[in-house]
């Protein structure tokens, strides 16, 4: 059944890659990846942490509409479907509609660029609890030091409503990323995120009456015993999930990424998240992420 | 005053030569690396007589598919050039470069506009929407000019028989040759030349990945 899933991923978006560029296909972006990640269940308890793999397809297409000479308009609609074979509950669909104005200070590609965004995104979970909507807005400044470099910052805000509050997700980030085309054909880029806020981690049933118990110090005791959690049996029978708040995530991102032709592009893509919750308890996580990428 | 007469006894000659049908071919072989070079430019500047630099055609470089084509034209100062949008989204044309500073905002699908470059030298153009799009127009001052095909090839056909400066551009040469050559009537001598180009650092295009994770 996954292989059939993979193959008729592939084959699709093979043969879209293969058609050619004409009507609405013009301005559409496919990319289909898998993700391994050491920690998929965002546990901080190592011996119970799940490890696993999920595989993303998305499709968006933007249109670009000039306001005038300085600013463009850029609308966008995105889905994008992804498959966690081992936790099939966490399989989602998302539709996500994306509006974002850019301010080009002069004519060029060295021109700084300033960005505002707004975007909202539906997305459906199998485990329906976690099904949600959510709103966000950022700001983003770029800059290309020459046809090779190119700088960019900014500031994300996010809030997720869920239809179970322990999903919920209120959180705003700064980043910072540098891309480098080191030839014509190969690019290498990375980023650094502080994000700070809320974020869904999971317990097995043997730990958490143990943190809720007070068994396990009298600080994870008082702190635990406020955070919003329910059975979701996500990762198993009896695993809890549940949501920690004045959290901070840091992030580090590097990615190297061949053309395969001027439209086409493969990324192999290493990121770490040190996630650390109020009381300082971590649940750091590694993300390896192989995509195809592929602009009409 | 001699000068005067001198082009005018050239001019004289000239047309005698055209009139008897007396016109030189001239080919260049461009190479780099050993390989074939397209995109590069050959033009000739007579001498010893004034050339008549008055347009008889124009030149045509088109958006489509989010990219200008062709790469690199040769037109004459003073050619029109028209750049039809071809695609189903906007553009936003415009060269920054000295012999040509111009802006084309808000171009919309479908339509053409034109551009007169009155002034001899490289142009270079962008598109402030799609930063990869890139394209270069060369404006010679003088009617004999050809641009290397993917064979490496350019060939200038009813040049009259003289002295002339030899120019040669790519879009990565360092710095543009000049030499001076001579013509005699019918086909010339092939010149082959090799040319040194800095690296090709055009604007990717491909896409980059996306975030994962939290």
């Amino acid at each position: 059944m996954k292989f059939f899933k993979i193959t008729s991923l592939l084959l699709l978006t093979g043969s879209l890659v293969g058609a050619q560029p004409v009507g609405l296909l013009s301005g559409l972006n496919l990319r289909v990846s898998s993700t391994w990640t050491d920690n998929i269940s965002s546990t901080s308890h190592l011996p119970t942490l799940k490890s696993g793999q999920y595989f993303t397809a998305s499709g968006s297409l933007a249109h670009p509409w000039p306001l005038n000479r300085d600013w463009l308009l850029v609308l966008e609609a995105e889905a994008i479907l992804e498959d966690v074979p081992t936790f099939s509950a966490l399989n989602s669909i998302s539709g996500i509609g994306r509006v974002n104005l850019r301010r080009k200070f002069g004519p060029g590609a060295y021109a700084p660029m300033f960005e505002v965004s707004a975007g909202a995104t539906a997305t459906s979970f199998k485990e329906d609890p976690r099904s949600g909507f959510q709103l966000e807005a950022g700001t983003r400044l770029s800059k290309r030091l020459s046809p090779n470099l190119q700088l960019a910052g900014g500031i994300n805000w996010e809030d997720y409503n869920a239809k179970h509050r322990t999903f919920d997700l209120r959180t705003h980030r700064v980043f910072l990323e540098g891309v480098w085309d080191i030839t014509e054909r190969w690019r290498l880029s990375a980023g650094a995120t502080r994000i700070w806020g809320q974020f869904i981690a999971n317990a097995a049933g043997s730990i958490w009456p143990l943190a809720i118990g007070g068994q396990l110090g009298p600080e994870i005791f008082h702190h635990y015993n406020t955070l919003a959690w329910e059975v979701s049996d996500t990762y198993g029978s009896g695993w809890v999930a549940y949501r920690n708040r004045e959290s901070t995530v840091d992030q580090w991102w590097m990615e190297l990424s061949p053309a395969l032709t001027d439209r086409t592009s493969l990324s192999l893509r290493y990121e770490f998240n040190k996630a650390i919750n109020a009381i300082g308890i971590r649940y750091d996580s590694v993300f390896w992420t192989l995509g195809l990428n592929h602009q009409f | 005053m001699p000068r005067l007469f001198a082009y005018f006894l050239s001019a004289l000659a000239l047309l005698s030569a055209n009139l008897r049908g007396e016109e030189a071919q001239f080919t260049m072989k461009f190479f780099h690396d050993g390989s074939p070079l397209e995109y590069a430019v050959a033009s000739l500047t007579p001498l010893d007589f004034p050339v008549s630099l008055i347009p008889t055609s124009n030149a045509v470089v088109t958006q489509a598919d989010k990219e200008y084509d062709p790469y690199v034209t040769v037109v004459m100062v003073g050619t029109e050039t028209s750049f039809p949008n071809k695609d189903t989204v906007q553009h936003h044309l415009y060269s920054v470069s000295k012999a040509k500073r111009f802006e084309k905002p808000l171009y919309a699908s479908g339509t053409t506009e034109t551009v007169v470059f009155d002034k001899v030298g490289v142009v270079t153009l962008g598109c402030n929407i799609h930063d990869w799009m890139l394209a270069y127009v060369y404006v010679a001052p003088t009617p004999w000019f050809a641009k290397s095909d993917a064979d490496g090839l350019a060939e200038i056909k009813g040049i009259p028989p003289g002295r002339y400066q030899l120019t040669v551009w790519h879009p990565r040469i360092k710095k543009p040759i000049e030499q001076e050559i001579t013509l005699v009537a019918g086909p010339n001598l092939p010149e082959e030349m090799n040319l040194n180009l800095k690296r090709d650092r055009r604007i990717r295009r491909a896409p980059a990945g996306r975030a994962s994770g939290y």
